[in-house]
């Protein structure tokens, strides 16, 4: 590559790097933190997205395939960081079935911090896939791109995890004085 | 997005809606460090680095790509530190040769517009501010230049404290001149974001500066002060009216930080023609400030329409004798106003409180409201806290824990009352009602968002003798990270830094004031000024002394004669005043330089705060 090209890419990117990090970078924080739970580690995971978003901006060109590049980042760092912390999948309970559920204004009564705990306890993609859904407000097709999955698995996923987590609160409820 | 398309055959939509705003609250309790970007920056400056480095090495492969990687090398670095708006990194450790021709540095980059912007604002408010930025950015000492985008929304959020408009909403770049619109999402994150305030900003070398911002609407505008008019305390605003029970807060504000001088509210519409707010404000530490109109949205409290422009301060308090004209005590068991300049009461900010005594008045970091504790001493205390020039009355802040009783406190806010929330950050030292009650105490800190984090005193002592006092965040005052306090470790005690962030238990192995020598006298009150420096009022046995700490060994300040006993330090947010009471009720005001000024009070005044 000419210098003149390298420099203009070097431009391009430091400057998508500063318009990335004001609109999105405290959204990605926030959703690394709920796939982590431990906001000093989110930050960590999201800054070192944002350095691998810097460079590979020549590959990316623009910002809504660098915000996908950041989100995909963020999800598969934060997965490394939680294998490397070997505490997820001990914790993870087992699937649970698709279950209709009986008493959904129960969950209304539920601290949310209780739901947010209950998150915290399903299966990793279940948990990817509810957090991306939810929170970051993705789409299915979004969704899929993010975690390298098919969209029919996605859909799998988000239903098996608000089955759990349907299960998990109802059994929270149920056990209140 | 396209949630509601997808995922369509998934009932179980009250579930779905739990978890969704169980996510939200969850994620807003998360507020990043605000280093993020600089951090990011320099591992990125790194990488560049040690790429820089690569291509030498590589060269001496081969005589012909030498040539060709030194003439890369040429046109990488020398053009790096050239054309780029967007420097990352000092250049001068780069192993290649310098370049033989020269391309213009940042420094030296042709200026967009020859002339300063009069109106300036944020974050330069003169040619020689920016020059300098300009030699910083040149040395890749500091982040790189913004653009117009950037810097609206920084100042939207860290100078005027509206962090909820964060929404590009619409942007005009001609030439040197921009016109950015902000915006903020009400009612769900999905929702069109509606637009609140659209600021102006001009180029000048490579700096992108606001020099005002406006309503979109045209309706709320400032028909005095002036653009640019010089100012003194107290300043009338007005503007016409408009609406229907509208909710106006005025700030006279400095230029650069977050620092609130002085605030004022009005309500109009129905017809009203013109709005009028008057703004006491404390004596600037710097010539030009901001007024800044904020309308409050009655749907959500939030900001709806927000009004900015630089005006020039008449008197400004210069290094050395920024004592602000009023203090604040108890008197009469109300908060109350005195002058600075004799101690003479001037006006009564609450009523005679219930409860039981007050005591501990302390400024805000925001400079516009005094946190106090009523009922001080006992078990049904609260920490109160009252606008010094707003028509409301007082707010109840936090109360210590059942079977608990405020014992000594530190407070400060980020400056956000458009939306109706204070958003209080306080560290309550709790001491139990009933002796047999397990811990004997607690220190509970809450941040701004309602996050609790608590240390127990198992027994006493240790135990933290009168108030802390929280070190500034280093991003914002409002997200503090470390609080002093004077801990009694038994007969003796000494200047303890907790580390919010990680706490080592009721006595931190860190030193508040390091090098400070308790042999000279025992730490009797603390406080911070804005920049992070500890003031601590010692007694010596022959004296009262007044010590700076930080960043370097204990400075001495100034000194009472007298084996009196401090009661109270206080110190202004720029550190150049400082007020210390002892335990009979005697105030001195000291201004920087010199010896200390008593003053003279008709009452005693052991509590004092400005």
């Amino acid at each position: 590559m000419d210098a003149p090209t390298r420099m203009h890419d070097q431009r391009d990117a430091d400057e998508a790097l500063v318009a990335l990090y004001t609109t999105h970078y405290r959204s990605l924080v926030r959703m690394a933190a709920l796939l982590l739970r431990d906001v000093p580690a989110a930050e960590d995971v999201v800054q070192d997205a944002f350095v691998a978003m810097h460079g590979s901006w020549r590959r990316l060109r623009d910002t809504d395939s660098a915000l996908a590049y950041l989100r995909q980042a963020v999800v598969n760092r934060s997965r490394s960081r939680l294998r490397h912390l070997k505490v997820v999948e001990r914790k993870a309970p087992a699937p649970m079935p698709d279950a209709a559920s009986a008493e959904h204004s129960a969950f209304l009564a539920l601290e949310r911090g209780e739901v947010v705990a209950a998150l915290g306890r399903l299966p990793r993609r279940q948990r990817e896939v509810l957090v991306l859904r939810y929170y970051s407000d993705l789409s299915e097709a979004q969704i899929a791109a993010t975690l390298g999955i098919s969209a029919g698995a996605v859909k799998s996923h988000a239903s098996r995890g608000i089955a759990a987590l349907r299960d998990t609160l109802e059994r929270l409820h149920e056990s209140r004085p | 997005m396209s949630r509601d398309r997808d995922f369509s055959d998934q009932p179980d939509n009250r579930l779905e809606g739990l978890l969704r705003d169980a996510l939200r609250e969850e994620a807003e309790t998360v507020v990043p460090a605000g280093d993020g970007l600089s951090r990011i920056q320099h591992t990125v400056q790194e990488r560049r680095a040690r790429r820089r480095w690569l291509q030498p090495v590589l060269a001496v492969t081969s005589a012909v790509v030498l040539v060709l990687a030194g003439f890369g090398a040429y046109a990488f670095v020398g053009h790096d530190r050239g054309n780029d708006k967007v420097v990352l990194g000092h250049q001068s450790d780069s192993p290649n040769p310098e370049p033989t021709s020269a391309a213009p540095s940042p420094s030296e980059a042709p200026v967009s517009d020859v002339h300063f912007p009069k109106l300036a604002i944020f974050p330069f408010t003169s040619a020689t501010e920016e020059r300098n930025w300009e030699k910083e950015y040149a040395a890749g000492s500091t982040p790189w230049a913004a653009d117009p985008k950037t810097v609206a929304l920084m100042w939207v959020d860290n100078i005027l404290g509206q962090p909820s408009v964060d929404k590009v909403t619409g942007q005009q770049i001609a030439g040197h001149r921009a016109v950015i619109g902000l915006g903020r999402v009400v009612g769900g994150e999905s929702a069109q974001p509606v637009d609140v305030t659209s600021v102006s900003l001009q180029k000048f070398g490579n700096a992108w500066i606001v020099v005002g911002a406006d309503d979109p609407t045209s309706n709320l505008t400032l028909s005095s002060p002036q653009p640019h008019e010089a100012v003194s305390s107290p300043l009338t605003v007005t503007g016409p009216g408009f609406g229907v029970d509208e909710s106006l807060q005025v700030d006279v504000r400095d230029a650069e930080s977050p620092t609130s001088y002085g605030s004022g509210r009005t309500g109009f519409g129905n017809g009203t023609t013109q709005w009028q707010v008057d703004v006491p404000f404390t004596t600037p530490s710097k010539a030009v400030g901001t007024v800044v109109a904020v309308l409050t949205s009655n749907a959500d409290g939030g900001p709806q329409r927000i009004t900015a422009q630089q005006v020039r301060f008449t008197s400004t308090a210069q290094p050395g004798g920024g004592t602000p004209a009023y203090f604040y005590a108890v008197k009469d068991n109300r908060i109350t106003q005195f002058a600075s300049r004799d101690g003479s009461a001037i006006r009564y900010l609450t009523d005679a409180q219930p409860g039981g005594p007050v005591s501990d008045p302390q400024v805000s970091a925001t400079g516009d409201r005094i946190y106090y504790v009523q009922g001080v001493g006992t078990c049904a205390d609260r920490l109160m806290a009252v606008f010094i020039n707003a028509p409301h009355g007082p707010y109840q802040v936090t109360t210590a824990d059942t079977g608990y009783r405020i014992a000594g406190f530190a407070a400060t806010n980020k400056p956000d009352t458009t939306s109706g929330n204070p958003h209080d950050v306080t560290a309550l030292f709790e001491t139990a009602c009933d002796g047999r009650l397990s811990p004997q105490a607690k220190l509970v800190t809450t941040d701004a968002d309602g996050n609790r984090h608590v240390i127990n005193y198992p027994s006493m002592p240790p135990k933290i003798n009168g108030n802390p006092s929280f070190e500034p965040g280093q991003t914002v005052p409002w997200v503090p990270r470390y609080l002093d306090a004077y801990v009694q470790t038994g007969m003796s005690g000494y200047l303890a830094r907790y580390d919010l962030a990680n706490p080592d238990g009721p006595t931190p192995a860190t030193h508040a004031c390091p090098g400070f020598d308790g042999n000279n006298g025992e730490p009797q009150a603390i406080e911070n000024d804005a920049s992070g420096q500890l003031w601590v009022a010692i007694q010596t046995g022959s004296s009262m002394d007044v010590v700076r700490c930080r960043p370097n060994a204990p400075v001495h300040a100034f000194t009472i004669p007298g084996n009196d006993q401090p009661a109270d330090v206080d110190v202004t947010s720029d550190g150049s005043a400082v007020l210390l009471t002892d335990v009979d009720g005697k105030v001195w005001r000291w201004d920087g330089s010199g010896s200390a000024v008593e003053l003279h009070p008709s009452v005693p005044l052991t509590q004092v705060t400005w």
